[in-house]
């Protein structure tokens, strides 16, 4: 009986203007927004390639203070189908002694004019939301009060038919009208990607997608529901078509809306600029302490070398230099390699308070919006497609986990109290001023005394040069035995089971919804 | 006659559910997007204070950063440091803040250069996905012409099918008539919607004391009220002309809500499609290899001994070689970034105007231009920075000319071969905004108006026409 009330429901349907509508509206908004995000995601991963290339250049450390290495993550082809935030935040991590990693870096803006970002273009999964929630309540704004209205309600229920059966069998034949206009939206989707031959999907995210269908098919079953649920209470189909719509302009543009506005006007999050203003006196406090330490230290016989290559974060590479000053160099390492560590511990809980005011304004915002159940399907959707908040919070926490498990190989190595911290030559090699001046001297000079008295101390009477000792041709050397970062995405499962929280919150509503129209459609006045 | 239509309409809106549903959600919209705006705008200006605070210390003590520090202030000093100027927020935000918060908003200078410009999210987070600020644009184009098309979509159509529509032309009243007093009641009544939320929203931000109201911010009040009248007036149209059109209720619904979402989705989604595939232009990448290029070239043609400097000595004579070639490499980079900074102008130029076959878009260039925000005013500081940073130059090149202890060799980037005077904090250049009169923003919004004006006639129109071949049975 159902079966039959649901075919005769669905005939009924398909051939209405709304059915129509329905196809032609994702026929015009689908594609386009699939283009765009094509487009975004071709460009982001040309970021990518350019960032990794200068990534793998930059890797290439000659000694161990200048190896600070560049992380880049690749991003997600799922990207295309729910943005998530994955083009707000670069993906870029450089990963310093002497500063956790904050926030990543690198151009964010998938778009080469920032102008264009007026304009707020939705993607697959936004189209998708507005345009089923739509259909789904055009279809079932009427399935209770459109036949009442016309009569044939009491008609039907003359027959010996249960309420019930009669509103399973409504539901079903406008689930079956609903079902083939999303899966040709998805159809049409993944036409456009697979026609971009560019883009290829891996077997788990193959699943993912396929997760996200059946996610899209819960979520349009509980606006059936919610449709229904209206329909039910009330007795006109222009009333119930006029709150549906309400309810729907609610839920789709106000509530995302509001939500992130009200977290961004009543948590306050202090500005990223002032906070390296903050920072920066931390800093000034360590170069105080590191300058402190070295002029402590005793005076190196003769203070010149050929190479000497300083940056930022201990980057340093000396080559051609006394005994002396290479040991009084390397004293000065040793103390500030651990110190700068040290620091990045003190400037930590500053970011750390940075970091988790917006944590706590995006929670906000997140649950705030979770008060529609759109809202919910979006998030359930980027958490497939690893483009949420989580996901990208989990990169960075593996990052500064490398970073610890980097500098406890450095301090367990002793790297920052070894030559090889900032030198390719060999300590044995390692000479006297006096043997120094001699040598490169040719031997015009025999003592630095005589260098000094003789030729005033100017170069260009040091014409030799200690073989291997130019920094800027030194090879670089083989990284491999440190530890190396690999990025691990969340898996399938522990991805699925976490959206499998906010399906389960959508089910429930849905049989929470589903229950309460039943009861008002049992006691519900057919005249 | 009119007048009893009108009245007649009005009355069984104001009873009607949606008017009422409405109405209330607007209602608190308003005030919750005034509350909100209050906590924001304060702590936006004072984020903006404390910024730009320690920006001017930073400018004259010389930046602490790394391990680069700057001691030794003098004239040359703040003439070749690159700065930053952040656009400050502005109080009309609430009305429309056209997202100026994600298009640039930051302009780089110095004395001898206007580099670029970048976006400050000041107190963006990245964690948050893209949305719109809840503020009377917002709630006009979106939430209101929603509520416009649910009013008058069944005007027509909905009376056809009650019969009525045949009862009432039995009177003595011409079609045309009929409809402009339904035209006029949905305006009347859409604009009654939105009052009270406007006054509510007035009140408590003057209440609140955190914005000052001056006549201008007044005066633009009223101009943005007005306009959104004429906007309601085209929304009306379109919601008549669907009536019209079809011959039942449901069909004008559906027609109302694809045109809707279509101006909605279709018209940005448009305009980024048309940049990505119409009006490509080079991207950052292309440039900066593009720039590159050219600077290895200059380097490599330079004279020798053109990267020699003498920190002690200004008249060290391989400086005028060094000033020489940082000026060309500054000259090689600006003639390419600004040609791709008229790229993106014209890029973005010629794309909205694609948005303009969406009434909703247009309305929000036309409230762009009222509240004087967003990317014309961005257009207006960058044009005034060329000004301001000519008159920078002057006053430098005014105290270098006094300095006999100079060579007056101008170097963009470095303090090493012109006047070294101790300088006056007070007397350093500083830029300031002037935003643009009330006229100019009228003259930039006047085409959009137009458009508007004619859309509306245009549907009207039609509307007309149709509706006096009508079949009312």
């Amino acid at each position: 009986m159902i079966l039959r009330i649901a075919s005769k429901e669905w005939l009924n349907n398909i051939v209405t203007p709304r059915f129509i509508t329905g196809f032609v509206l994702c026929l015009l908004l689908i594609p386009f927004s699939i283009v765009i995000s094509i487009n975004e995601y071709k460009s982001k991963m040309n970021v990518y390639e350019i960032e990794k290339a200068k990534a793998d250049e930059e890797n290439k450390a000659k000694a161990y203070s200048t190896y600070r290495p560049v992380i880049v993550k690749k991003p997600t082809p799922l990207s295309i189908f729910a943005r998530g935030i994955s083009y707000n935040v670069g993906d870029r991590v450089k990963v310093f002694f002497g500063d956790k990693p904050m926030l990543s870096e690198g151009k964010a803006e998938s778009r080469d004019n920032p102008f264009l970002n007026r304009f707020f273009t939705f993607d697959f999964v936004s189209v998708l939301v507005i345009i089923m929630s739509l259909m789904a309540f055009l279809f079932t704004y009427d399935i209770c009060t459109g036949e009442r209205e016309s009569g044939t309600l009491k008609m039907m229920l003359a027959n010996p038919v249960s309420r019930s059966a009669i509103l399973m069998g409504k539901l079903l034949g406008t689930f079956l009208t609903l079902i083939p206009m999303l899966i040709f939206s998805f159809g049409l989707c993944l036409l456009v990607i697979i026609l971009h031959k560019a883009i290829a999907f891996s077997g788990p995210e193959w699943i993912r997608i396929g997760v996200m269908i059946l996610f899209s098919v819960v979520f349009l079953i509980l606006f059936m529901i919610v449709g229904l649920f209206i329909s039910s209470r009330v007795r006109h189909s222009a009333t119930s078509i006029v709150i549906c719509l309400i309810v729907w302009v609610i839920f789709l543009f106000i509530i995302p809306n509001l939500a992130s506005y009200s977290a961004k006007s009543f948590i306050r999050v202090g500005s990223s600029e002032n906070l390296e203003y903050d920072i920066n006196s931390i800093e000034k406090e360590f170069q105080d302490k590191a300058g402190e330490f070295s002029v402590k230290q005793q005076q190196p016989d003769w203070s010149g070398s050929s190479y000497y290559w300083g940056g930022e974060d201990g980057f340093k590479l000396i080559g051609g230099a006394t005994k002396n000053f290479m040991e009084r160099e390397r004293r000065i390492n040793e103390y500030c390699g651990p110190l700068l560590i040290q620091y990045a511990d003190k400037k930590w809980p500053f970011r750390e308070q940075y970091l988790h005011e917006l944590e706590k304004q995006q929670k906000l915002a997140k649950y705030l919006s979770f008060l529609s159940p759109s809202e919910i399907f979006k998030e359930s959707a980027s958490a497939l497609c690893s483009t949420n908040y989580e996901s990208h919070n989990n990169f960075l926490n593996q990052t500064r986990n490398y970073r610890e498990l980097l500098i406890n190989y450095y301090l367990k190595n002793h790297l920052f109290g070894s030559f090889s911290y900032f030198t390719q030559l060999d300590p044995g090699s390692f000479m006297t001023a006096d043997e120094l001046i001699n040598y490169e001297s040719n031997g015009l000079c025999k003592t630095f005394s005589e260098f000094n008295t003789k030729f005033h101390g100017d170069w260009q009477y040091l014409t030799k040069i200690i073989p291997n000792s130019n920094v800027f041709e030194w090879k670089p050397i083989d990284m491999s035995g440190l530890p190396q970062f690999e990025y691990r995405n969340l898996n399938v499962l522990t991805d699925i089971s976490n959206s499998l929280i906010y399906i389960g919150v959508l089910l429930g509503i849905g049989i929470i919804l589903f229950w309460l129209s039943f009861l008002s459609f049992i006691q519900y006045d057919v005249r | 006659m009119i007048k009893t239509i009108i009245l007649h309409e009005i009355r069984q809106h104001i009873f009607s559910l949606r008017l009422q549903l409405i109405f209330v959600i607007i209602f608190i919209l308003f005030i919750l997007g005034s509350v909100a705006y209050i906590f924001q705008f304060k702590s936006s200006i004072n984020d903006y204070e404390t910024f730009s605070g320690k920006a001017r210390e930073e400018l004259l003590n010389g930046r602490n950063r790394g391990l680069i520090r700057t001691g030794n202030r003098n004239v040359t000093t703040i003439a070749v440091e690159n700065q930053n100027y952040i656009l400050p927020p502005l109080k009309n935000g609430f009305i429309d803040d056209s997202k100026s918060k994600y298009i640039p908003n930051t302009i780089q200078f110095n004395a001898f250069n206007v580099f670029g410009y970048s976006v400050s999210r000041r107190s963006g987070n990245p964690y948050l996905s893209l949305s719109q600020e809840l503020n009377w644009y917002f709630i006009v184009s979106l939430i209101l012409s929603f509520a416009i098309l649910l009013l008058s979509f069944d005007s027509v159509s909905g009376e056809k099918q009650s019969q009525t529509l045949s009862l009432i032309l039995s009177n003595n009243v011409p079609r045309s008539l009929l409809l402009l007093g339904k035209y006029l009641s949905i305006i009347i009544s859409s604009f009654l919607m939105l009052l009270p939320g406007i006054i509510a929203a007035l009140i408590i931000l003057l209440i609140s004391g955190t914005i000052r109201f001056d006549s201008a911010l007044l005066l633009e009040v009223c101009i943005f009220v007005t306009v959104q009248i004429l906007f309601i007036a085209c929304i009306a149209a379109l919601g008549l002309f669907c009536s019209v059109i079809s011959r039942s209720a449901n069909i004008s619904l559906l027609l109302c809500l694809s045109l809707w979402l279509l101006f909605l989705i279709f018209s940005p989604n448009l305009a980024v499609f048309s940049a990505e595939n119409l009006f490509k232009i080079k991207n950052s990448e292309t440039i900066s290899a593009e720039i590159k290029t050219v600077q290895d070239a200059i380097n490599k043609a330079a004279p020798e001994g053109s990267w020699s400097m003498n920190g002690g000595d200004p008249f060290y004579p391989k400086h005028e070689l060094r000033a020489k070639n940082q000026t060309n490499l500054m000259n090689a980079e600006k003639q390419i970034n600004d040609e791709w900074y008229n790229m993106q102008f014209g890029q973005y130029n010629h794309v909205t105007i694609f948005t303009c076959i969406s009434p909703i878009s247009l309305f929000g260039l036309i409230s762009e231009a009222i509240t004087g925000n967003g990317y014309l005013r961005f257009q207006k500081n960058w044009n005034d920075f060329h000004t301001f940073q000519s008159g920078f130059l002057t006053w430098f090149k005014a105290i270098d000319t006094n300095d006999p202890k100079s060579p007056h060799w101008y170097n963009p980037y470095e303090d090493c071969s012109t006047t070294r005077m101790p300088l006056k904090f007070e007397e350093i250049p500083i830029y300031t905004e002037r935003m643009m009169t009330i006229p100019q923003r009228l003259t930039k919004a006047l085409p959009e108006i137009l458009l508007l004006v004619f859309y509306s006639f245009l549907l009207f129109g039609t509307t007309v026409i149709m509706f006096n071949r009508y079949d009312v049975r």
